[in-house]
């Protein structure tokens, strides 16, 4: 019997992404949504309210997260390039124990490097302070970018940028107009990776600031705690906006050269 | 190590906790007050004295409270009030016990400390308070000292070295859908009602602040009362009370929300099951403040705030001078700003550290007052305080907490 499982298996994986969210959604709105109603019979946008409230926390988490994620992904990328670089155009002594140690954060459980990395911050005095965990983000985030910057520069052909400097464009010139356009997609692609892991990090967040950087995902917990459940809905539709914004822009560059497929539901 | 950090919790949990009062209205003083020409000398003294205040910081209202109102009114005295906001009180305990031990008797720079609990405990042991001077400020004849409530902390007695600010006094918040107010009539008819809803109710696994008074509540009706407790920890009292009490915990397991195989981790997870409707019962520090829940929509219309006819548990948090402060006179003066009338109904009106711990009938505002509206999703505090049942010292409630692990919930 021929039985074609395709459509069936899309339909469980939209199901599976996408309820979560309609109960969230729900939430969000509800007044109240007691047992054993199906759907809340009141509505309410107080949860929103209080979300957009400037100087509540959920804004002032909004602030703060973007604030990091973006100093994260701008770092992550460039620490990251010049990785991803040296490592697909260039070979050098220990090349392998480089490549090793570079991914080594993605291997070794994370939480277990983050009670060593508390420590460290203290004794610097890094903790409680934005650049600790900017820094301490950039552990989980590199390595990312440098996968991915390797494939990039490993279909990069270096005679493009020989051909600039023949043809008289400075160093600089020749990053600005050649490589950077040729890589753009490599660097758009590193950049969302490390805003979206940066912007979701909860454990180093909480243990490198200490509880006094309050991000969004340390907000949506604290009110995770109480009893508040269309305000955890609204944090958490607020905490996904940001990075499906991100998506919308840099999603041409995840599915493949077809700029025509840069809609949401082609990702 | 554990004891200090619980004491922790518990101490920032009154700070936080938006309750309660244990005052009984009798208004009787045993004690001499400072006379007045001795309270002028105070007076004079505290002026221009900069009073540094350790507290726990982290309640936004409790702060603006502090410094826009205390502040504003120590300022009519021609004192600073400076607020020294701490993670947790044994901070400031340990600043003291630091200077103690460095030989600094005389200038100290911790002059007034909010605690309660095993904090204050710890510092009774060392000889770091300051003492015989709380039950003798002027604004001391409204509280009653006579309350075992009020001249014991967490069943020490306070012997005039720590000043009462605000009280904390459980209730239990329910469903008046499910709930009767007779099944309030007593903890053992509660428990009657809790047997015949399989389901109906829960309680937050101690050590949680709630979980841990919920069992230190049935521990009580287990073995008759608080009485014998008060005293020092006694292992083999202990013993026996707590398998009374186990057994009680253990016979109503099976008819708690999901059958008592599991917990829930804090007041806050019990909360949500009282908002998505699937327990219509819990005991809360908090219990007063049901009706902001009501009102967001959160809770059904139909909760109300109740106590057992034998009472629930009540705690009172307090204010501290260090023995080597040298602004005594302006702390004292502070200490008694906060025992003002006015100053303790702004802590109910404004909902923040808990209720007056004066007995307010007796002030002269005790008609507006008693004609404070009170929710019918609420309780009055007097209501709330009624036969309010002393809490117990920090050995015993950690004793229960750690024996309900093996006992109960196994």
């Amino acid at each position: 019997m021929k039985f074609n499982l395709r459509i069936p298996i899309i339909v469980l994986f939209l199901l599976y992404l996408f309820v979560p969210f309609i109960s969230i959604i729900f939430w969000s709105i509800a007044r109240g949504w007691r047992f054993p109603e199906l759907l809340p019979t009141s509505y309410s946008l107080r949860a929103f309210e209080i979300a957009i409230d400037p100087s509540g926390d959920i804004v002032q988490g909004v602030i703060t997260s973007t604030l990091i994620a973006l100093v994260v992904g701008v770092s992550a990328t460039l620490i990251g390039s010049f990785a991803g670089r040296a490592i697909a155009m260039h070979n050098f002594r220990l090349k392998k124990s480089f490549q090793f140690l570079v991914l080594a954060p993605l291997i070794v459980p994370g939480l277990a490097v983050t009670m060593g990395i508390q420590i460290l911050f203290i004794r610097y005095g890094l903790v409680d302070t934005v650049l600790g965990v900017c820094l301490a983000h950039l552990i989980p985030t590199v390595p990312y970018v440098v996968m991915i910057m390797t494939g990039t520069f490993a279909n990069f052909d270096r005679a493009y940028e020989e051909q600039g400097q023949v043809l008289g464009a400075s160093r600089l010139t020749v990053v600005r107009k050649v490589t950077i356009p040729m890589v753009i997609p490599g660097l758009s692609v590193s950049f969302l990776f490390a805003f979206v892991i940066s912007w979701s990090e909860y454990i180093l967040t909480l243990l490198v600031g200490g509880g006094s950087i309050k991000t969004l995902p340390l907000v949506l917990f604290s009110f995770l705690r109480g009893s508040d459940l269309p305000l955890v809905g609204a944090a958490s539709i607020v905490f996904m906006i940001p990075p499906l914004i991100l998506l919308r822009f840099t999603s041409k560059y995840l599915v493949g050269r077809s700029s025509s497929m840069t809609g949401l539901g082609s990702v | 190590m554990r004891k200090s950090n619980i004491a922790a919790v518990l101490t920032s949990f009154v700070l936080v906790a938006s309750s309660l009062m244990s005052v009984t209205p009798s208004g009787a003083v045993g004690t001499k007050l400072y006379s007045g020409k001795e309270w002028k000398k105070i007076l004079s003294e505290a002026k221009g004295q900069t009073v540094n205040w350790y507290m726990w910081g982290g309640g936004a209202k409790i702060n603006t409270y502090v410094n826009d109102y205390l502040g504003e009114e120590a300022k009519k005295y021609g004192i600073t009030l400076n607020q020294v906001k701490l993670n947790a009180t044994p901070e400031a305990v340990n600043k003291v016990l630091g200077e103690k031990q460095a030989g600094n008797d005389k200038n100290g720079s911790v002059d007034l400390i909010w605690i309660n609990g095993n904090n204050f405990a710890t510092g009774v042991q060392a000889d770091i308070w300051h003492c015989d001077w709380s039950t003798k400020l002027p604004n001391t004849k409204y509280v009653n000292w006579n309350s075992s409530a009020v001249n014991q902390d967490f069943g020490l007695p306070v012997n005039g070295c720590e000043s009462p600010w605000a009280t904390a006094s459980s209730g239990v918040v329910y469903d008046s859908k499910y709930v009767k107010k007779s099944n309030l009539a007593s903890a053992a008819a509660f428990t009657a009602w809790v047997k015949k809803n399989p389901g109906k109710f829960t309680y937050p696994a101690p050590p949680d602040f709630n979980g841990s008074m919920t069992v230190r509540r049935f521990f009580y009706q287990a073995n008759g009362g608080y009485n014998q407790f008060l005293g020092k920890f006694d292992q083999a009292k202990f013993d026996s009370a707590m398998n009374k009490t186990a057994s009680l915990l253990n016979e109503i397991e099976p008819y708690l929300w999901r059958k008592g195989a599991t917990y829930p981790a804090t007041i806050g997870d019990v909360q949500k099951l009282f908002a998505t409707g699937e327990i219509s019962a819990y005991l809360d520090y908090g219990a007063r403040n049901a009706f902001v829940e009501v009102n967001n929509g959160l809770y059904p219309d139909s909760t109300r705030v109740g106590v057992f006819g034998d009472g629930m548990i009540g705690n009172l948090s307090y204010v501290t001078i260090p023995y080597n402060s040298p602004r005594k006179a302006g702390a004292q003066v502070i200490a008694n700003l906060m025992l003002a009338p006015q100053a303790q109904m702004k802590l109910q009106t404004d909902g923040i550290v808990g209720l007056p711990a004066i007995n307010m009938n007796i002030t002269p505002i005790s008609g507006p007052y008693r004609s404070l509206p009170i929710s019918k999703h609420s309780l009055s505090p007097t209501k709330l305080a009624k036969k309010a049942n002393p809490e117990i010292s920090a050995d015993w409630v950690n004793a229960i907490d750690s024996a309900w692990k093996d006992k109960v919930q196994k």
